[in-house]
């Protein structure tokens, strides 16, 4: 056993003789510091143009209190209110401007919104009223008008419960008999939707995040989308495979020939191990660095499953392979699946059942199922 | 005269040398196509039979005796809007919870006591979504949908209760139940046909081509990358003792580093070469002048960085590791995996720089049969300041 322990020891010893190989391990702890920092302090954003459709009517005095220029305000003004829309609404000058804008990518998609909104809802005559340009790469498009639409609701429901309360003869004359005038009326009536919009008695959803020992917490407000975790799985199984590989050469040139052949196996594991080893450590401080970690115990306990996992899996390969060519030629196959069929970057298992299948013939599919 | 016939030779020799990872190299690549071949096959066996879906599963727990809220879910589940992103499980609380925990729904709906009697009331008791660990894409993406529909029927609720509490101010106690109703229907006729509203136009910007062949090209330039793992042992630098005796043979520094990223080049290219058949075969590619400019240039690019990085390195597993995180990282911070827009916007503003971007601008070129003299132009940078890095990193590492 102590042999064992001396092989991997100097196989560790080994690898980090080599300057480059020690400055790369480093490279990953680092690398997600300073990604999960930007992303931090740079909560994403998609930018998304609107304007009204004649371009001389832009912030015309007249048009203040138009329903396009209302819906555009609420719009605008929609990622501070909300606090966690991911959509982010600027206005245009112009329909030009707006087109630019989207075939530049500067903008995700754009909205061109009809003048004279208010009187073509009014009379229901509102069909193809809202232009949506975007360009052909463009995948948040459909999803916006969403928003879009929601704002909308938001900015008119006002005007047609204020339309219909005026409309209404039995309002004004039972205003009248309570000595409240039109002015005072109708004051009375525009406070109120806003009062009912803004204190929180109305219809809304609150998230939960299901956490550690049955207790919950609110979910974290920042998106991050870099797949730590998922790429620090891939990236053992393509060390330990390609340790597999070192290993192969190291038989070539007769490295283990000293050795009595009892002995041979847990040496070759020692020496196969090393990396992995060193590549763990390296992405255990990536965890950490990426603020990744869900408990120090649970964290350990996986990765060290995790990598031992992954030295049997290389080890396997390589006795079934033979040749360390032939296990260099499987590491695309292995790198390529586990990206494709594994949840490190997008869970295709949640749209395509079948494919969450396909990723168990993956090793990082077990370890990405813990978390 | 001298030396540029030993540098000739060289290249021969490197070349040569290439020959021989060819079997590496095609092994590798046969085994990739077979695996995009499955993916391929589940995704579009999956997608024309109809079992999916391409939708996230949402459970939702209901209480028993409450059909109102029952009718209500099921209705808005019907929704053309909802219908496209979520398919809903109903099932009781517990096993809601634990299908999350499992991972086997997306996100919990959790309906409280009396949902619907409590929107007519005014209470609004909020529906409860559980949702598992960290928010990804598709979560935010789920949030800002629920809460865009939430805001939607908020609108038709404040307009109804502020007409509520105008009436009981007035004294009109009687009519309430006409406004409510009378409300109710103008909300629901505005609210429930959005998609009218809007008229959808395509805005082409020159060189911009679509979702599909953009992940066609992004996978394009992965394989590219990936093509270069069976044959790393071909990528590491001379020994010393070699380097020394090539200079003094009149094989600069320079020379070498400039023979192995066309070796590489000419292996990536031969890799690279079923793949563009295959996409000429089913016609997703056309050839044209463009693609046989651009093509071999993508790969000359490509291997340029691949050689850097095993010139940095210096070592088989150093260099493995280096060109992982190239092939992971840098093409995910380029925008091949995620679209950049969901990306922070200095990771934007830096994607054009990153090599996955720029093969990738490179390779629309054939697509969409625009040339673009920017894009071209930074291959060739690449290459160039590749090539130059490499020198500098060989200098070091001797």
């Amino acid at each position: 056993m102590s042999e064992g322990f001396l092989w991997f020891f100097l196989s560790c010893k080994r690898y980090l003789k080599k300057m480059s190989f020690f400055l790369i391990l480093l490279t990953l702890p680092i690398a997600t510091f300073l990604i999960r920092k930007v992303e931090r302090t740079q909560p994403q954003e998609i930018r998304i143009a609107v304007c009204i459709q004649k371009e001389d009517t832009y912030r015309d005095e007249n048009m203040e209190d138009s329903l396009e220029q209302l819906l555009i305000d609420n719009l605008v003004n929609k990622r501070e209110t909300s606090g966690n829309s991911f959509f982010r609404f600027y206005q245009c000058e112009g329909e030009e401007q707006v087109k630019e804008q989207v075939a530049s990518r500067r903008a995700e998609c754009g909205y061109v919104i009809s003048q004279g909104l208010r009187g073509k809802l009014d009379e229901k005559n509102y069909k193809r009223s809202i232009y949506v340009y975007s360009a052909p790469s463009t995948v948040l498009a459909s999803l916006s008008t969403e928003v879009v639409f929601s704002s909308l609701m938001e900015v008119y429901g006002n005007e047609l419960f204020q339309d219909y309360v005026l409309e209404q003869h039995i309002v004004s004359e039972a205003a009248a008999s309570l000595g409240v005038d039109e002015r005072q009326l109708n004051e009375e009536i525009s406070g109120l939707y806003e009062k009912w919009m803004g204190n929180g008695s109305t219809f809304h959803f609150q998230y939960r995040q299901s956490g550690e020992n049955g207790l919950y917490k609110d979910p974290q407000q920042i998106l991050s989308v870099f797949p730590v975790r998922g790429l620090i799985a891939v990236y053992l199984l393509v060390v330990g495979l390609y340790s597999a590989v070192m290993l192969g050469l190291d038989e070539k040139r007769g490295l283990f020939l000293p050795l009595p052949y009892g002995r041979q196996r847990r040496c070759r594991i020692a020496v196969l191990g090393a990396p992995v080893f060193l590549a763990s450590l390296s992405g255990f401080a990536g965890l950490v660095s990426g603020g990744c970690i869900q408990g120090l115990g649970k964290e350990v306990g996986a990765m060290a499953a995790y990598c031992g996992g992954v030295c049997l899996f290389s080890y396997g390969v390589k006795l079934i392979c033979r040749k360390p060519e032939a296990v260099c030629s499987l590491i695309p196959l292995f790198l390529a699946g586990s990206l494709i069929f594994t949840p490190v970057f997008v869970d295709m298992g949640q749209y395509f059942p079948l494919w969450g299948w396909a990723g168990r013939l993956f090793l990082p599919w077990y370890y990405l199922r813990w978390f | 005269m001298v030396r540029t016939r030993m540098k000739v030779t060289y290249l021969k020799m490197e070349l040569k040398r290439t020959g021989k990872q060819i079997p590496a190299l095609f092994a590798g690549v046969v085994l990739l196509l077979a695996l995009s071949g499955t993916a391929v096959f589940l995704a579009s066996r999956m997608l024309y039979a109809g079992t999916v879906v391409e939708r996230i599963r949402v459970g939702i727990s209901m209480p028993e005796q409450d059909p109102l809220a029952k009718q209500v879910v099921r209705m808005l589940s019907t929704l053309d809007s909802v219908k496209s992103i979520c398919e809903f499980s109903y099932m009781d609380r517990e096993s809601a919870l634990e299908a999350l925990e499992k991972g086997d729904v997306y996100a919990v709906l959790d309906v409280p006591e009396n949902f619907v009697q409590d929107i007519l009331s005014g209470k609004n008791t909020p529906v409860t979504i559980w949702t598992t660990g960290h928010m990804g894409i598709e979560g935010q993406v789920f949030r800002e949908l629920a809460d865009a529909g939430a805001l939607t029927l908020s609108a038709g609720q404040a307009g109804i209760y502020a007409g509520n509490e105008l009436y009981h101010f007035l004294g009109l106690d009687e009519s309430i139940a006409q406004l409510e109703l009378d409300l109710n229907s103008q909300y629901m006729e505005y609210g429930l046909q959005r998609s009218v509203y809007f008229r959808h136009q395509n805005v082409q910007a020159t060189g911009d081509i679509g979702v599909i062949p953009f992940y066609e090209i992004s996978a394009f330039v992965l394989i590219l990358f990936l093509a270069a793992i069976p044959v790393s042992g071909y990528l590491l630098p001379w020994k010393k003792a070699m380097a020394e005796k090539l200079k003094l043979a009149g094989i600069s520094i320079g020379s070498q580093v400039g023979a192995r990223i066309i070796g590489m080049g000419v292996l990536l290219f031969l890799g690279s070469l079923p793949v563009i058949l295959i996409l000429l075969m089913t016609e997703q590619l056309r050839w044209s002048g463009i693609l046989a400019v651009v093509w071999p240039l993508s790969c000359v690019a490509a291997s340029s960085v691949v050689v850097l990085l095993y010139r940095i390195a210096g070592n088989h597993l150093g260099g493995i590791m280096l060109l992982f995180f190239v092939m992971t990282g840098q093409h995910f911070l380029a925008g091949g995996i995620l679209p950049l827009v969901f990306l922070p916007h200095s990771f934007q503003m830096l994607a054009p720089w990153l090599p996955s971007a720029i093969l990738m601008n490179s390779m629309k070129m054939a697509v969409s049969g625009t040339w673009d003299n920017k894009r071209a132009g930074a291959c060739v940078i690449l290459i160039i300041a590749a090539w130059l890095a490499g020198i500098l990193a060989e200098r070091k590492g001797q």
